[in-house]
């Protein structure tokens, strides 16, 4: 049993090796898969405390002046606009009938990542303040993600500057939509692709959420065009674009819910089942 | 004695752990143009295990303090296959810049102050691009982004050499 045991000692390094690095490969894969972070929504609870206690003691120093109340009131004027309702006019109605359809929740960031592939943000409202799975996410200057988990207190987002966003995004000067992907190269540009080379394009061209999804209403601005060019033999552009949100300095941001969520949900269901 | 070395390296671990998570790794994200690098301080806690460690047990401390700090970066297993894969060739490491006379596997410990700052510089600066490499590799868990995982690499590594060789200065460790 002795010489087994210091057999082991000697040569057992590359034995621990392999197992040690599976394990570790197993956790990343597992992590880059949708709605499986085990791991991280076990550790959320302890690191997201210790998070904002510490985001709190730095806070205090740093931006003392920053109220809350803003935040609040600006979540209640965001459900006022228009893009937040919905017209339930009936051609043959003289009435204008208007339902809301998008309210808003202002959140606070607690901790945020700009220089990984998978970045994340991790907000101060959780499940207990109505945040479910997939609610779009944006701050003042536009869209920043999408929720992608979400325990009692805290929710994590998936910003568009992480390497498994993909999302729709439309031209605002002619509806052209394409879908916008991130390339890791820094975090203040993105990538929209599979815009057809008909089109005209200019640099400075707004590019703002298309209201396709059930995510976000329409027009949310993500950002404008910063560059583009057509590759020979190509179809499509490949643009550069500048993202609105600055993504180093983001302390409040905006949770969307859509109050016809689970009825667009249920109507789709429908359709994919027959 | 040993006790001692005990005691200094648990205190090592915790330290280095926390300064990674609550410090070290705010950094990048405060600076507002250039940051995509990371600092990468707590792998020297893997340079400095003394030679006698059992190569299983290097192993999985090189794991235990990479998953620590995993739990702070949000990033399972991504910092705990590096710390592993430097845990695993550090004897290969250490075995080609072996000194003329050898090692002395049973007290000797890969310090300055028992192989001297070149002898140190070298070993730990030839694990560290290893770990901020891997690092990056793992990361992406693809080769597709070929060109950040160079320049992260270079740039991170220029940054955390400079922290790893700070950490030896200030606090010069024998055990």
């Amino acid at each position: 049993m002795g010489n087994l045991i210091n057999l082991f000692l000697k040569y057992g390094g590359f034995v621990v090796f392999l197992a040690l690095e599976g394990l570790c490969m197993y956790l990343v894969v597992n992590n880059n898969q949708e709605q499986e972070e085990i791991y991280v929504s076990s550790a959320r609870v302890i690191s997201g405390n210790t998070l904002q206690a510490w985001d709190a003691t730095s806070n205090f120093l740093s931006l003392g002046s920053i109220a809350d109340s803003l935040a609040t009131e600006n979540a209640e004027l965001y459900s006022h606009m228009e893009n937040s309702k919905f017209i339930q006019t009936i051609m043959t109605d003289t009435a204008e009938v208007i339902e809301q359809q998008f309210t808003y929740l202002e959140a606070k960031v607690i901790k945020n990542s700009t220089n990984k592939a998978n970045n994340y943000i991790t907000l101060n409202r959780g499940r207990k303040h109505g945040v479910e799975n997939k609610m779009g996410v944006f701050g003042k200057h536009g869209m920043v993600g999408i929720v992608r988990s979400v325990s009692t207190n805290f929710s994590i987002v998936m910003p568009i500057i992480n390497v498994q966003y993909k999302a729709s995004a439309t031209l605002k000067k002619n509806n052209y939509f394409g879908s916008l992907v991130w390339d890791a190269q820094n975090a203040e540009t993105a990538k929209l692709e599979a815009i057809p080379k008909h089109i005209e394009l200019a640099k400075g061209d707004s590019i703002v959420t298309s209201g396709y999804s059930s995510i976000f209403p329409e027009g949310i601005m993500i950002g404008v065009v910063d560059d583009y060019k057509l590759e020979s033999g190509s179809n499509f552009y490949t643009i550069d674009v500048k993202l609105g949100t600055n993504f180093y300095d983001l302390n409040y941001v905006y949770i969307i819910k859509n109050l016809f969520a689970k009825e667009l949900e249920e109507l789709e269901e429908e359709v994919t089942d027959e | 004695m040993s006790n001692n070395i005990i005691v200094a390296n648990v205190l090592r671990f915790i330290f280095l752990v926390l300064l990674q998570g609550l410090v070290l790794q705010r950094i990048p994200n405060v600076m507002e143009n250039y940051n995509q690098f990371e600092i990468f301080l707590y792998p020297i806690f893997i340079f400095l295990l003394p030679f006698k460690t059992p190569h299983p047990l290097l192993i999985a401390l090189g794991f235990l303090i990479g998953i620590s700090v995993d739990f702070f970066y949000d990033s399972p297993g991504v910092h705990a296959s590096a710390g592993v894969f430097i845990a695993y060739i550090r004897p290969f490491v250490a075995s080609i810049l072996q000194p003329r006379e050898g090692y002395n596997n049973s007290v000797d410990i890969p310090t300055v102050e028992r192989f001297g700052l070149s002898w140190f510089a070298t070993y730990s600066l030839i694990l560290l691009f290893a770990h901020i490499f891997f690092y990056y590799a793992v990361e992406v868990f693809t080769f597709w982004y070929f060109w950040r995982i160079i320049l992260n690499t270079i740039t991170s590594f220029l940054i955390s050499a400079i922290f790893i060789m700070l950490f030896q200065t200030i606090f010069n460790p024998k055990v």
